[in-house]
């Protein structure tokens, strides 16, 4: 006897039970997948972000301050770099570029950094528009800011420990004239320095994608720490003959085995370098902890949401315990009945399930999209290998649960269910 | 193979009677010399039979520019000097072949450089250790007794001891 017409009646019958059920189900499973997929979607977008910062170099102190400043752009007050250890690693060798990296500054709200131009094309991959800097009152933006190639922006010093008040035009003749410093006002926290944007970087998935960037010399020259060039210098780049101190410095070694030679030179009393991979994996590992304990909670939040539908299952198949006994007083077979309520129980779970996955998947997608905003990671959530995984242990257990009512009602005697 | 490879660099030692006599143990066997260079503290991650681990190890580099050409053990078919690499989060292992030691303080460490173990021969204990010969250019081999520490290990148990 096939059940399914049964089984399908008894679903239309109850359907807002059903629906209840499913609902319900599908909830649980969702925020199960939802918190999983995120996970990952944090650790791939972070990751993939960091990937054309080959190695570190900054002082002694805490590597994650580092990589959150450089790489993600979050400033913190991080140690600068001896102006010796600084000129040591930009002409230490064995490397493509060395690119100095200053930040601290901001126009409207958006970080303004400041380094070289090869670093720029590496980071970028190519210009989307326009052409890189060559002077030092030149910029160029990340594909997301607002600002476009032909602005002049008027750059805010979120810093006074430097020079302010002065404008672009003086910044530049002072520059132009060979002067490598020049005497900050009494405006503490603010100065005006106008930059031209001439390019925009194509889209890298880091913050970066928000940024002003700036010659570094623009950053020591606006702070009245010089140019990083010998008087009358007017060029910028490297070789950088008088740089000072600075926050960090990205370089891409010329190979394999240089990377690993140059991150043990410079890890030193008076430096620290590392591939900001092997920061992230530390990262990784507690967030892995933490979303280890958010999946257990919520598999056992699943687990109580199965057994509570279980219970209300159980009690709507003894309501109809009468029907199902008339179907056995009229001939149908024990094995038919145990079919029609397995059936019906599994349906309910997997429907559940099947809705959960999708939905869990919306909302990682909807989560991932706000913390790209806010952070400038660009991440995608995507169901993966762990999250069919956990659908489908869900699965295996509703289906083995489902045997319960199943051979309750397949083992209740006829006669004393039809009273 | 391997037990041939073992009795040639045995062979091999035994040609060279002054790197020998050169390289000592101090009593811990944390620390060894040969050549100017002093290896100190050791270590792999425990690991079962069949599967691959690393080996880290200090180097203080007393003598001038040398370099680490080759690594041969008992307790795996293959010893080989990779780099630690990350792929999306994931750490994966790269065949670097001999890497220069320059004088001062050199480290293999859990994110950098490492000599890989492929195939162990012997199942890894935490507490255990084993044997493990390091060839240089200029300081020659030099044996060594690896400690084994915990499968997720980040640093020898005995880092930041003086020895």
């Amino acid at each position: 006897m096939n059940p399914f017409p049964l089984v399908l009646a008894t679903l239309r019958r109850n359907r807002f039970t059903a629906i209840l059920f499913v609902t319900v189900i599908a909830l649980a499973v969702a925020l199960g997948i939802a918190i999983s997929a995120q996970e990952r979607a944090l650790r791939l977008g972070s990751a993939r972000a960091a990937d054309r910062f080959d190695l570190i170099v900054a002082a002694p102190g805490s590597q994650n301050d580092v990589l959150f400043s450089v790489v993600y752009l979050d400033p913190t007050a991080v140690e600068l770099l001896s102006p010796e250890m600084t000129a040591a690693v930009l002409n230490g060798g064995r490397a493509d570029f060395a690119a100095p990296i200053g930040f601290g500054d901001n126009f409207n709200g958006d970080p303004v950094v400041g380094t070289s131009a090869e670093f720029v094309d590496h980071l970028s991959r190519g210009l989307a528009e326009g052409r890189l800097f060559t002077r030092l009152d030149e910029a160029v933006v990340g594909a997301l800011s607002p600002n476009r190639v032909g602005d002049r922006l008027a750059i805010r010093h979120g810093h006074a420990d430097g020079l302010s008040g002065n404008d672009a035009d003086a910044a530049a003749d002072a520059h132009e004239a060979g002067e490598d410093h020049v005497e900050a006002e009494e405006e503490p926290g603010h100065s005006h320095v106008d930059v031209a944007v001439v390019g925009r970087m194509k889209p890298t998935g880091t913050p970066w994608d928000r940024a002003v960037v700036v010659p570094v010399e623009y950053n020591w020259f606006a702070h009245g720490m010089g140019t990083g060039h010998l008087p009358g210098e007017t060029r910028i780049g490297a070789p950088y003959e008088a740089a000072p101190g600075v926050p960090a410095i990205v370089i891409k070694p010329e190979n394999l085995a240089a990377a690993y030679g140059l991150r043990n030179r410079y890890r030193t009393t008076e430096s620290t370098a590392f591939f900001p991979a092997e920061v992230l994996v530390e990262i990784y590992a507690v967030m892995g902890n933490v979303a280890r304990i958010m999946s257990g909670l919520t598999l056992a939040a699943q687990v109580l949401v199965v057994a509570a539908i279980l219970a209300g299952i159980l009690a709507l198949l003894d309501l109809q315990r009468q029907r199902f006994a008339v179907l056995r007083a009229l001939g149908a077979p024990g094995s038919f009945v145990f079919a029609v309520v397995w059936l019906y129980v599994g349906t309910l779970i997997a429907g559940g399930a099947l809705i959960g996955l999708p939905l869990g998947w919306g909302v990682a997608a909807i989560v991932s999209r706000l913390v790209a905003r806010e952070t400038g990671v660009a991440m995608t959530a995507q169901i993966g290998i762990a999250e069919l995984a956990l659908v489908g242990a869900l699965l295996c257990v509703g289906f083995l649960l489902a045997l319960v009512p199943a051979l309750l009602t397949y083992r209740k005697p006829v006669v004393e269910a039809l009273r | 193979m391997r037990t041939v490879a073992f009795a040639m660099s045995m062979l091999a030692a035994t040609a060279f009677p002054v790197l020998i006599a050169s390289a000592e143990e101090d009593h811990h066997e944390h620390v060894t010399e040969a050549g100017g260079l002093r290896i100190i503290h050791p270590w792999a991650r425990a690991a079962r039979q069949g599967q691959n681990t690393l080996v880290f190890m200090e180097i203080d580099n007393e003598a001038g520019e040398d370099v680490l050409e080759s690594a041969e053990t008992e307790a795996a078919n293959v010893a080989r000097i990779v780099g630690v690499t990350f792929k999306d989060g994931i750490a994966a292992t790269q065949e670097i072949g001999a890497i220069d030691v320059p004088p001062g303080d050199f480290a293999l460490d859990p994110a950098g450089l490492a000599i890989e173990l492929v195939g162990l021969t012997e199942t890894l204990e935490q507490g255990g250790e084993f044997e493990l010969e390091v060839h240089f250019r200029n300081a020659g081999e030099l044996h060594l007794h690896v400690d084994v520490e915990a499968a997720n290990a980040t640093q020898h148990s005995h880092a930041g001891h003086s020895h």
